[in-house]
């Protein structure tokens, strides 16, 4: 028989990890323009960065048992949040770049 | 909502940021007076970072679950630190430990109170503590 | 590097930059308290149509959890459900079936449900159209920044807009692509902002979200009459399969 899924703590638990990927997403994108990083740098920093972040995600928040907290652990934390907070960063990106960078 | 850990976090974070920022401003200005195209210097980077892994686990920080209040005045933490279990069996412990239910609406019926009972018991209440 | 730098006064970026992204966020706070504010309060309807969308909810959530039902029970309740859903006493109104359909368009509820859709819409497209006009006048013909990361000449057309300079680096871009970036960017702002994730996505994205109305004879929804029978003909072929069949052996075998 299969488990009864009580949705509110889905709707809980992917709010909390959506709040951490912002926070990480953002603060990447100011550290990528501090470092005035360019084009492919800048990319997989943010693609190493918000791995790293997922991560830490997955080891501290689900205390090493991510089936009490996800349907579909890996593919919730790992995947479904690198694209839609590329625009985030690139936000930041640009904007601290712009600041940061005085001769361009 | 927001702990003073975690605000204290952020702000540590934000005030490495914004000095990195202005040391990595400051370089930019001076390679372009001087027209040396160097590296940035390694402490800026260092920096950075760092700034970065503190503000990352001051929002880690900040979506700790908060303790809850029982119907009975007692302070309970929840069973994760962090997130809430997903299965069923699981998660209404919590609610169940704070005394109520989520069908509560139907086990406790208020249409089928008996209105009159109540008002019997308690003007007898009222008379008991006049004396 | 091998091309030299342009040189943009750093004041754009102060007087420019940041001051379109005030906006952006502001403007984007006040249309989500507005949205807010305008949403119709819950309407009273006519007792019939509610025990009609109930009937049918009731119908569908006994096809879908029949197991917990003994044998007898079942059939019991499927012999009513099949009768009543081919009657008509729980239709909210009996139809003549020789009648012309009318116009959805003169029907007072359906003006209701398009007015709505019409708030909705006109808050989200007002405020876009008033800032992108706003940056296009004040901040045209001239670059205010060098992107990061390069991009292809096809984004020429798009991102200096107003520079007239065939030559440029298509890094260098003028205000409007900031709104842009803005625009795609602001959503982790606003939901730390507004500390609620879900009302922070539909800032971002109502133009492709559509919200399903769960309507019984509502404007263009299906027939009462063809839900009825749908339903009707699902319980009629339904297989019965309760848990308490051999529940005493499981048990057994599960505490042996």
């Amino acid at each position: 028989m299969p488990d009864i899924i009580y949705p509110p703590s889905i709707q809980s638990n992917h709010q909390k990890l959506q709040r951490a990927q912002d926070i990480a997403s953002l603060v990447l994108g100011i550290g990528a323009g501090i470092l005035t990083l360019e084009s492919a740098y800048g990319f997989s920093f943010y693609l190493v960065g918000i791995t790293i972040t997922n991560g830490m995600f997955f080891a501290v928040c689900c205390q090493n048992q991510p089936d009490k907290f996800f349907t579909n652990p890996i593919r919730d934390i790992f995947f479904e949040g690198i694209f839609s907070n590329v625009p985030g960063f690139i936000m930041m990106w640009c904007l601290v770049y712009a600041l940061v960078k005085v001769n361009s | 909502m927001a702990k003073s850990s975690t605000l204290v976090t952020y702000f540590v974070g934000l005030l490495l940021l914004v000095h990195s920022g202005y040391s990595s401003y400051e370089f930019h200005k001076l390679s372009a007076i001087t027209h040396q195209s160097s590296h940035l210097p390694i402490d800026i980077l260092v920096e950075t970072l760092v700034g970065i892994i503190v503000i990352v686990i001051g929002g880690f920080n900040s979506i700790e679950n908060s303790s809850v209040l029982t119907f009975d005045g007692r302070e309970i933490q929840p069973d994760y630190k962090y997130l809430k279990p997903i299965e069923m069996k699981d998660s209404v412990k919590l609610i169940e430990r704070i005394g109520t239910s989520d069908y509560e609406e139907l086990e406790s019926r208020l249409p089928f109170i008996d209105i009159v009972g109540k008002r019997k018991k308690y003007d007898e209440w009222v008379k008991s503590h006049q004396d | 590097m091998s091309t030299p730098d342009l040189l943009l006064d750093p004041q754009l970026k102060y007087w420019v930059l940041l001051p379109i992204s005030f906006v952006m966020v502001l403007v984007g706070l006040l249309r989500s308290n507005i949205t807010y504010l305008l949403q119709p309060g819950p309407k009273l309807e006519e007792y019939k149509a509610i025990r009609e969308k109930q009937f049918l909810r009731r119908a569908a959530c006994f096809r879908q959890n029949n197991g917990v039902l003994t044998t007898e029970e079942f059939e019991n309740r499927r012999q009513y459900l099949i009768e009543k859903l081919n009657s008509t006493e729980f239709y909210a109104k009996v139809e003549d079936p020789n009648a012309e359909s009318t116009n959805p368009l003169s029907d007072p509820s359906t003006n209701d449900a398009l007015m709505n859709m019409a708030k909705g819409n006109m808050m989200n497209y007002i405020p876009q159209t008033l800032i992108m006009a706003w940056v296009n006048y004040f901040f045209a013909g001239f670059v205010i920044m060098k992107l990061p990361f390069p991009l292809t000449d096809g984004f020429k057309q798009m991102l200096q807009t107003g520079i007239e300079t065939p030559n440029l680096n298509v890094r260098y871009v003028s205000s409007i692509s900031w709104y842009f970036v803005n625009l795609f960017g602001l959503r982790p702002i606003y939901s730390l902002l507004m500390g609620d994730a879900n009302a922070a996505a539909e800032l971002v994205n109502q133009q492709q979200q559509q919200q399903p109305l769960p309507n019984i004879g509502g404007p263009g929804g299906p027939k009462a009459s063809k839900l009825f029978q749908a339903e009707a003909e699902n319980i009629q072929i339904l297989t019965h399969k309760s848990i308490f069949d051999g529940i005493v052996d499981r048990v057994l075998d599960q505490h042996a």
